[in-house]
């Protein structure tokens, strides 16, 4: 009776510890110290600093640094951040924003309504117009207080406005020009200071004027990859500050200075997109043969020990490793694939022969797609067609997806949006096509039936960083816990690393 | 009259007792940091001093003891939190700065409640620390009302207040974080410290530490019942130190340092014998929860009274005469930080 009162007793107190720190930070109060400089990760090569083309976790990583958005999630609410203040939805048809006084580029000029207008414009033009909603039309205007202010012209009212333009591919860049690497000025908190292809590294500093407070750090060293090992090598000799991909090289090894982990919701699609090679590649059924044919319960043991869930939608799902839907494709489809198959034959008849040779080209950069399209390929080796693997560096596997010249590639999409709407329409965007569906049924319908590209898997981030390192976090994600790329902004030291 | 008496009680220096044995002149030309300040008031106030008894303080039984005594939401984080009487009822009311508004609370039939909350209207600051910082200042205007200076690190300008009739009534927009009872001083523009040598109060500079994250001023009496102030201020190496205007000998043995020292802090005389207790919380930012330590500090000696633990963090520490019976008590507001709930512990 007394044992089960206890454990009762002790149930309820992790409860109650679990809500508290669930809810906020339960870390003693005080005051981080600036100074100092460290070196993190990239999950691969970047190669744009637009954030209308925000594609991979590196590109949101780093225009999350740079740029600024109207608005911020923070815990369940949106708060305003380059926005004074919440819309003035008075008017739900012309949406008023209010722009933050103050607020300076990385140059120290002035941000003004126009440059929000212009950048938003150029998105709302672009392939991903979708992730402005029902906006039609943007302008800014000056109140009668002087204040400047966006107006948005909607062609439906939009509640969730301020929710859209919190999305990192509506920050907003000076005069709303396509960033590059030498002229990318945004109010971020830091500011790209180089790009080094031969060091593999990304240099940031921090902005000192930045509108929300100058970071703790001075400087941030953000590498890529191209052995999977190196970047635990690096973490493990104590060379870098945090690590995605393992904390130590070697079994048996620890790593020089205490360690600890944080994990993200899986939410790092990694798919195969296809190209334009030979004409089965434009196929419906064609892709709907590759998904049916990957079992993808082979690839649950792959990465550094972070999550992954296998999928074949590209709307990550909440569910645990242990809960996988049965619908995510972990065993080939034998049935599905022999009924496409022979629907297919009459039209290509390498299907049947066994003469269809594919070409799958991987980033380099992002050192576990090759073995992800070692997989591949055997999947579909079974199925008589044969794949070459071609690794290509990430300038060059960029140039080869603007031709199309390829039949399949392992891409990588970060979901970013709240809305599963926009994280189906981005899989059609990726692939080319626009999409006219409205609603989450008609476009779930729409993927299902065009496979515009072929889901593998949702992966987490796991980061290992040293013991010293304070303010470690996931950037907030709407009604997330965290989202999927570390926030720079609050990390800060904390005294000497304890050695191991 | 009696609200300047009831602010001086409550322990937020919104006016300094009259120092009868105290050259404010000699003391003006000292360099001890802060006490030129302190001087100057005295004068100010030596009309009321003339009245001023010497009477030496009779110790009172102090028994530390933590306890719970207001659990609740605020809007916002909060950022600071002073008592001082503000209606004049002899009975200090809780001031609790957010970093979107300002929050009363008082005692009333043994419970404590909110009374009042204003949400803060200057405009949002251009430029903002990471962390939110702010203060909160009580002073008394010429008519003799309380006003309740504050600012949040959130918005562009600090903000005055009234307490009138359980309201708190908006009295318009002030440069800089109230210091004290009616300085100022101006925080690093992004960054999370102040300018010491910013401050300012009734035309003095201070001579601060140059970066400090925190202040308290509070008077008290020395051991033969005269007037003394004490003012305090961590620095951002994380050092408390203790400045003392009153009888120098007296002042030697109380302005003392202590190292690796939290933001929140108090330097208070909670057992009336004569002798600040300085309660600190920790600087160590990697633990769960905040310690609180209490010390007294007796002429060039410290000895820990009492610690404890708690497992969110210490945001503020006070003090004041929250029933209005002489009692000084000793208070910290305890948050978990990203969630507006907070509680209130009673120390002693």
């Amino acid at each position: 009776m007394v044992t089960k009162l206890t454990l009762a007793i002790a149930t309820l107190a992790m409860m109650w510890a679990a809500m508290w720190t669930a809810s906020g930070d339960a870390s003693a109060e005080g005051r981080p110290k600036y100074g100092s400089s460290i070196t993190g990760t990239l999950l691969e090569e970047p190669l744009s600093l637009d954030p209308v083309s925000v594609r991979t976790h590196s590109d949101l990583v780093l225009v999350s640094m740079v740029f600024d958005t109207l608005y911020r999630i923070k815990g369940d609410v949106v708060v305003p951040h380059l926005a004074s203040a919440l819309p003035d939805e008075s008017d739900p048809l012309h949406v008023r924003i209010s722009l933050r006084p103050g607020v300076l580029f990385s140059n120290g000029r002035k941000l003004k309504a126009d440059d929000v207008v212009r950048s938003l414009e150029r998105l709302r033009r672009s392939n991903r117009y979708f992730y402005m909603g029902a906006v039609v039309s943007i302008e800014s205007v000056v109140a009668d207080t002087g204040v400047e202010e966006i107006v948005f012209t909607l062609r439906r009212a939009d509640p969730r406005l301020s929710i859209r333009l919190s999305d990192v591919h509506t920050s907003v860049s000076a005069q709303g020009r396509v960033p590059t690497w030498r002229r990318a000025i945004g109010t971020g908190p830091f500011h790209v200071v180089e790009r080094s292809s031969a060091r593999r590294e990304v240099r940031l500093k921090a902005s000192e004027k930045h509108f929300a407070g100058r970071t703790y750090l001075d400087e941030l060293k953000l590498r890529w990859h191209d052995d999977k090992s190196s970047e635990a090598r690096q973490y493990e000799s104590g060379s870098a500050q945090l690590s995605s991909r393992g904390s130590i090289a070697f079994a048996g090894h620890q790593p020089k200075y205490r360690t600890k982990n944080i994990q993200s919701r899986a939410r790092i699609l990694t798919y195969l997109g296809f190209g334009k090679a030979q004409p089965l590649d434009q196929e419906a059924e064609f892709r709907a043969i590759v998904s049916a044919a990957i079992g993808r319960a082979g690839m649950m043991k792959m990465g550094s020990g972070e999550e992954i869930v296998p999928s074949t939608s590209p709307v990550p799902t909440e569910t645990q490793r242990r809960r996988v839907s049965r619908k995510a494709g972990l065993t080939p489809d034998l049935q599905r694939v022999t009924t496409l198959m022979k629907s297919l034959i009459p039209r290509y008849p390498a299907l049947k022969l066994g003469s269809l040779s594919l070409e799958l080209i991987v980033n380099s950069s992002r050192p576990d797609d090759a073995a992800i399209g070692a997989k591949v390929a055997a999947a579909l080796f079974a199925f008589g067609i044969r794949t070459r693997i071609v690794s290509l560096s990430a300038s060059a596997f960029a140039r080869r997806l603007r031709t199309g010249a390829y039949d399949i590639y392992v891409g990588q999409l970060v979901d970013s949006s709240v809305f599963a709407s926009d994280t189906l329409r981005a899989a059609f965007a990726v692939s080319g096509q626009r999409v006219v569906a409205n609603s989450l049924a008609s476009l779930k319908t729409r993927f299902e039936r065009d496979y515009p590209i072929v889901p593998l898997f949702h992966r987490s981030l796991r980061v290992h960083y040293r013991g010293d390192l304070q303010g470690v976090r996931f950037a907030p994600h709407f009604g997330a816990v965290g989202g999927t790329w570390l926030g720079f902004d609050d990390i800060h030291l904390i005294g000497e690393p304890e050695k191991n | 009259m009696i609200k300047k008496l009831s602010i001086c009680t409550a322990l937020v220096l919104a006016c300094g007792m009259p120092n009868a044995h105290a050259d404010a002149a000699a003391a003006a030309e000292t360099d001890q940091p802060l006490q030129q300040w302190w001087s100057k008031m005295n004068a100010v106030l030596q009309e009321m001093g003339q009245s001023h008894r010497i009477v030496p303080p009779v110790a009172v039984p102090v028994r530390w003891h933590a306890r719970r005594v207001w659990k609740g939401r605020v809007v916002g984080e909060v950022l600071d939190a002073v008592a001082g009487d503000l209606n004049g009822n002899g009975k200090s009311e809780i001031v609790i700065l957010t970093s979107d508004a300002v929050v009363v609370l008082s005692r009333s039939r043994g419970l404590i409640d909110v009374r009042a909350r204003a949400d803060l209207q200057s405009a949002p600051a251009s430029i903002r620390p990471r962390d939110s910082m702010g203060s909160i200042g009580l002073s008394t205007n010429e008519a003799g009302d309380v006003v309740i200076r504050v600012r949040s690190s959130e918005r562009a300008q600090g903000e005055m207040y009234k307490y009138i009739d359980g309201d708190l009534v908006y009295g318009g927009e002030m440069d800089g974080y109230p210091l004290c009872s009616d300085g100022v001083i101006f925080a690093a523009p992004g960054r999370n410290y102040y300018l010491g040598k910013s401050g300012e109060m009734r035309g003095e500079k201070s001579q601060m530490a140059p970066k400090l994250y925190s202040f308290r001023c509070q008077p008290g009496v020395d051991p033969n019942g005269y007037p003394v102030t004490f003012s305090s201020e961590v620095s951002a190496a994380g050092v408390l130190r203790i400045h003392c205007d009153g009888d120098e000998e007296y002042c030697r043995g109380v302005e003392q340092e202590y190292p690796n020292v939290g933001v929140a802090h108090l330097v208070a005389d909670i057992n009336n014998d004569g002798y600040p207790e300085v309660i600190t919380t920790g600087l160590d930012l990697s633990k769960v929860g905040d310690e609180i330590s209490v010390y007294s500090q007796e002429s060039h000696k410290q000895r820990l009274l009492y610690d404890r633990n708690f497992s969110g963090g210490v945001v503020a520490l006070f003090a004041g005469d929250l029933d209005g019976r002489g009692a000084v008590e000793a208070l910290s507001v305890v948050r978990i930080r990203g969630n507006d709930r907070i509680s209130l512990w009673l120390l002693n």
